[in-house]
């Protein structure tokens, strides 16, 4: 740690520094994470490589026809399959089919070499897909297309079972696009015929339905990806506030405190003014503070509970413990969605067998989903709860202080069921913001007056204020994309799948007996690719529930996890506040603590040259001036 | 008709013209003048349907051959079949002889002889007419008898003046209504009438016209009107094809504005007369709203806003929202309000499209009523100034909120738990039972259920309640139309109840 008499001694700031400081933020922050998490090529087999690049592409064009939705739209007929519609662009459709069938086959592909029961999955999705093209009726003249689906099914089943015992060959691609492909075509060709015959336009209502069912796998996908930004904004934060901190001079960081004070104060006041929370009176910041009690009795119960020996949660690494539970959490939450299907489901098979009425007062599948969404946000939270305890336990206060604060994230979502519905209580994050600020301006006015206001303290003031400002403005990136692309979730799906994949595709690097490179790769290309469809396709019929409500879900990731991110983030640089500890310690004493952690290191792990926080005391500059306290040895 | 085309029905492309008589009024009883061609390869009359004469043509009389060519000539014989059970039967010759015209076009002409039995010469007619590429049927002339009829593109004829309001909705008290179940069919002086229809009715929102006539979008992309004709029997009137499918209609007295997949509002009259057709740049999912005596609002998925000219659909103004919409813009006085995808609220100047003042606020249904503007997010009822769009109140609802109407001027919001009316300053005038539909008529509400229908004042006292048969809620997914003496409720199924004071 750096305490203010070795920041007395460090030299003047110069604009080569600053340059350095900006490099290391970049480096740490963004092309560490990407030279960390991308897909590496360590050997793959044959036709691997190929396979990738054209997932890739079919993600990239899927991404394009997103972008370009606005033109496409304006030029192309609409095929519209029911009032209240926006309409596909016909003439697209069939590129939507090739990039469905694309990714329908490198899925399957890849589940084919995985273990039994991603085979089992891959068929019932892959045989489900199919289906719905193929079987459009039991009329005779339907009957071949019905045939050629069964038969590419018992394709598909045999395909399968030989090829799972076996390697992985590239051709198993090419064969896969033919077989999923065939019953699509055929299909095709059948409901050219029917559209006319009843004056109704089947094949829109088909493609609506085959990226339903895919659309349902990666739903998770879309939660996860809705908190990129934050994830990215929390990064740069921790970088941006552990660089600035190794700068020398004792005078700048008052400066920089003083300007983002000021700067964040104006904004705040500005949202207040200009009616952000318009229509919204004071009640609307008593959830918010509430919130705000329920994390700080959640800091205190891990701090309790927690082990001393194990010191605070390192903010440098909390994006990426972030990024470990994004997924589980995505698809918890996207679960949620499961009591929906399954209540309509069974209740429209119950009504179509006459057992009960189609609409029924006593019978509502929307109130018992609601109902059950409602119990299993309650559960989910408490799971958090109960893995945050068993982490702190454990010795890892960033892991178990993120999943804390997830928890708490997960509960807003079920505060108006905590009150059996009668209260209008509901967690506004811009009133938590500015709760957050208000109380960090408190806490600098408190060190201020009492004169305890060191360098170190005044940066990470500051960067708690930067972390609000961030959050405030975390549209700034998504907006302009969607509004490109035509509705605003779009954007932020986008972001966070590209991001996700570039930093988030390590495990594909790896290899075991049940998830081979192959699989593992295919599956992280899949993982792009089809919310890029889905994305593609609401952003074409310019309908946002047009398969899903992506833009919710994606809302909702944004909301639950990065919430919950920032949070946890700004806990922890206010934990270095009150300890009046730098984020910048002597970097031969410290490593990383927790599993994902990269220590005082990039966030790669990887010492760069010229990195201010490189992995050895020859690397780092400026040399730290005096040993001081040293960090508490890893508990793991 | 339609049995000419045998084991192919299923499968050949038809194309119907009709012609309307344009009249000074909206004459409801004037039949079209309508002619069915199968258009497959080559342009063959399947049968016609006009003014005193109704024929089917068996095989399809061939008007021009897909192979045709200068100097072609073709011919043919069949029956026809007229009367209403298809009773008659004549049989035809035809003879035909293609030769080229200027501009690349080819002029026909021919004979279509008539016989009532081999060997017995009917009537005659002789054909000239003139087909260019790109531009189908230009000119045509049919000599029959002593009689000539040409026909002749013309510019349109001025559009016909038409009522552009509606007589205003005053209910009896519910209490005295009766249910009276009615059938829409076809009831034609050439084929006779038939207590059925072709094709199902859409969910597109039905609409009633100034003189009560209701008009419904069929699959095939008609708009189709029906007027009571005897007994439980609504006969079909006008057939509106705009083209592409049928998005949204909107009733503006005698004048419907309708919006379509191919992104163009079109205006007809009631009598199925179109006025006007407006290419847009996107389609328009909410219906069309009123924002003048004669003229209407239009607001496209992508934020563009035009206020339109009823009679000749001239936009006078247009702007950009700058966001999606697919609320309908809620005019509001002098203002009109429109609530954007981006959470935001806009209102501009009626009158000149010029905006007044924007706001963020998230809305999921809008009302105008008494002077306030009132907006609904999941949790809370709104009251908004419409003069600078500052807030007058906020009221939370118990549960989440489901649906937003204006009676009188007072806000009705419906959760799943209560239906409260709040007066325009606020206060909670009654609380009735949960509905998950409202349907609202000047000092009315009638509140649906899943299963029931209850009426009640606007100040709250109950005047009656209604279990309506299930396949109401299953046939007609409850599209309720507020018409002037109580309710029209049309089934999917052609089927239609009134329920309105006994007569």
């Amino acid at each position: 740690m750096t305490s203010r008499t070795a920041a007395s001694r460090l030299p003047r700031v110069s604009a080569e520094v600053l340059a350095r400081a900006a490099r290391s933020v970049w480096r740490e922050s963004v092309a560490g994470r990407i030279r960390a998490g991308a897909l590496r090529d360590l050997g793959w087999p044959a036709g691997l490589r190929t396979l990738v690049w054209t997932g890739t592409a079919a993600a990239v064009i899927a991404a394009l026809l997103a972008l370009l939705s606005e033109p496409i739209r304006r030029s192309a007929e609409l095929a519209v399959t029911a009032p209240g519609e926006a309409g596909v662009p016909r003439a697209w459709i069939w590129l939507l089919l090739v990039l469905l069938v694309v990714a329908a086959a490198l899925f399957q592909v890849a589940a084919t070499h995985g273990p039994w029961w991603l085979r089992g999955l891959g068929l019932v999705v892959t045989a489900g897909l199919m289906s719905i093209w193929g079987v459009p009726g039991v009329a005779a003249e339907e009957l071949p297309y019905t045939l050629l689906t069964g038969a590419a099914v018992l394709a598909l089943v045999v395909f399968c079972l030989v090829r799972g015992r076996l390697g992985f060959a590239w051709w198993e691609f090419s064969v896969l696009v033919v077989v999923i492909g065939a019953p699509l075509v055929g299909g095709l060709v059948e409901l050219g015929r029917s559209n006319r015959a009843f004056g109704f336009e089947f094949t829109p209502a088909y493609l609506g339905q085959a990226l339903a069912l895919g659309g349902a796998l990666v739903l998770p996908l879309f939660v996860a990806a809705g908190f990129a930004v934050a994830n990215l904004a929390v990064g740069v934060t921790a970088a941006t506030l552990r660089q600035a901190q190794r700068l020398p001079g004792r005078r700048w960081p008052y400066v920089v405190l003083a300007a983002v004070v000021v700067l964040r104060a104006g904004q705040s006041a500005w949202e207040l003014l200009r009616g952000r929370l318009a229509g919204d009176d004071l009640s609307t910041f008593v959830p918010a503070v509430g919130v705000a009690a329920a994390l700080a009795l959640l800091v205190g119960g891990l701090g309790l509970l927690g082990r001393r020996s194990a010191g605070v949660a390192d903010v440098t690494v909390l994006s990426e413990q972030a990024s470990r539970i994004a997924l589980p959490v995505g698809v918890a939450l996207a679960g949620l969605l499961l009591p929906v299907i399954l209540v309509t489901q069974v209740q429209g098979l119950l009504s179509s067998l006459g057992l009960v009425p189609f609409r029924t007062d006593r019978f509502d599948a929307a109130v018992i989903a609601t109902l059950g969404t409602d119990y299993a946000t309650l559960v989910i939270a408490a799971v958090l709860l109960v893995l945050a305890v068993v982490q702190v336990r454990a010795g890892r206060p960033a892991y178990a202080l993120v999943l804390g604060c997830c928890a708490v994230a997960v509960l807003t979502q079920a505060m108006r069921f905590l009150t059996a519905n009668r209260w209008p209580i509901r967690l506004d994050v811009d009133a938590l913001n500015l709760v957050a600020t208000a109380f960090t301006l408190l806490v600098a006015g408190w060190y201020v007056a009492r004169r305890a206001i060191t360098p170190d303290r005044a940066l990470a003031v500051a960067g708690l204020l930067i972390l609000s400002a961030l959050f405030s403005y975390r549209d700034l990136l998504t907006d302009p994309v969607g509004s490109v692309v035509g509705y605003t979730g779009a954007g932020l799906v986008l972001v966070g799948i590209g991001w996700d994949f570039l930093t988030g595709s390590d495990w594909g690097n790896g290899s075991s007996r049940t998830f081979p490179t192959p699989t593992r790769v295919l599956l992280l290309v899949a993982k792009l690719m089809l919310p890029a469809i889905l994305v593609a396709f609401a952003a074409l019929v310019r309908e946002p529930v047009a398969v899903s409500d992506l833009d919710a879900y994606a809302r909702v990731g944004n909301q639950v996890l990065g919430t919950a991110l920032l949070a946890a983030a700004y806990i922890a640089v206010l934990q270095l506040v009150v300890r009046d500890q730098s984020l910048a310690p002597d970097l031969a004493t410290r490593v990383s603590p927790e599993p994902g952690g990269s220590g005082v290191a990039g966030a790669d792990g990887i010492a760069e040259p010229g990195d201010l926080a490189g992995a050895s005391v020859a690397d780092a500059w400026p040399p730290p001036a005096e040993p001081t306290r040293l960090p508490p040895p890893p508990p793991d | 008709m339609l049995q000419s085309l045998g084991e192919e029905r299923e499968e050949a492309r038809v194309w119907r013209t009709t012609a309307t008589t344009v009249t000074a009024t909206a004459d409801r009883t004037a039949q079209p003048a309508a002619l069915f061609y199968r258009v497959d390869g080559a342009v063959e009359l399947l049968g016609d349907n006009t003014p005193g004469r109704g024929r089917a043509f068996r095989p399809a009389l061939v008007e021009l051959p897909a192979d045709v060519v200068p100097g072609a000539t073709w011919s043919g014989r069949g029956q026809v079949l007229t009367g209403v059970l298809a009773e008659t039967r004549l049989s035809y010759t035809s003879t035909f002889r293609a030769e080229a015209a200027a501009g690349g076009c080819l002029r026909v002409s021919g004979e279509v002889a008539y016989a009532n039995a081999p060997g017995t010469p009917g009537e005659t007619e002789r054909h000239r007419k003139l087909w260019c590429p790109g531009r189908g049927l230009v000119e045509a002339e049919l000599q029959a008898g002593a009689g000539v009829v040409t026909t002749r593109t013309v510019a349109p004829p001025p559009s016909p003046e038409r009522v552009t309001v509606r007589p205003p909705v005053r209910w009896t008290d519910p209490a005295g209504w009766t249910v009276r179940t009615n059938r829409v069919g076809t009831v034609d002086p050439n084929f006779g009438d038939y207590p059925q229809m072709v094709g199902a009715p859409t969910l597109v929102p039905p609409v009633v016209s100034a003189s009560g006539d209701l008009y419904r979008v069929t699959q095939s992309g008609d708009l189709v009107g029906s007027t009571p004709h005897t007994g439980d029997l609504w006969r079909s009137t006008a057939r509106m094809h705009p083209g592409g499918a049928v998005l949204t209609v909107s009733s503006f007295g005698e004048v419907f504005v309708v919006t379509t997949s191919r992104r163009q509002a079109v205006g007809y009259t009631a009598d199925g007369i179109r006025l006007w057709t407006l290419d847009l740049p996107e389609i328009v999912k909410v219906a069309a709203n009123r924002a003048g005596p004669a003229e209407a609002v239009l607001c496209d998925i992508a934020g563009g806003l035009r206020r339109v000219d009823l009679r000749t659909g001239a936009v006078r103004w247009q702007r950009d929202v700058g966001q999606g919409v697919e609320l309908s813009p809620v005019v509001a006085g002098d203002r009109l309000v429109v609530s954007d995808l981006g959470n935001r609220q806009t209102a501009y100047a009626l009158a000149t499209g010029k905006q007044i003042w924007r706001t963020e606020r998230s809305a999921r249904a809008t009302a105008y009523a008494g002077g306030v503007l009132f907006a609904v997010d999941r949790e809370a009822l709104e009251a908004i100034d419409p003069a600078d769009g500052s807030l007058r109140w906020r009221r939370v609802a118990d549960g989440t909120l489901a649906q937003l109407a204006t009676v009188d001027d007072r806000a009705v919001v419906s959760t799943e738990l209560a239906t409260t009316i709040f007066g325009p300053d606020g206060t909670e005038v009654a609380r009735l039972p949960p509905y998950t539909e409202l349907t609202v008529a000047p000092g009315h509400l009638v509140g649906w259920t899943k299963t029931t229908a209850e009426a009640w004042t606007a100040d709250g006292r109950r005047r009656a309640g209604w279990t309506p048969p299930a396949e109401l809620f299953t046939k007609a997914i409850a599209q309720p139309v507020a018409e002037p003496a109580g309710l029209r409720l049309p089934y999917l199924t052609w089927q239609l109840d009134i329920w309105s004071a006994a007569r």
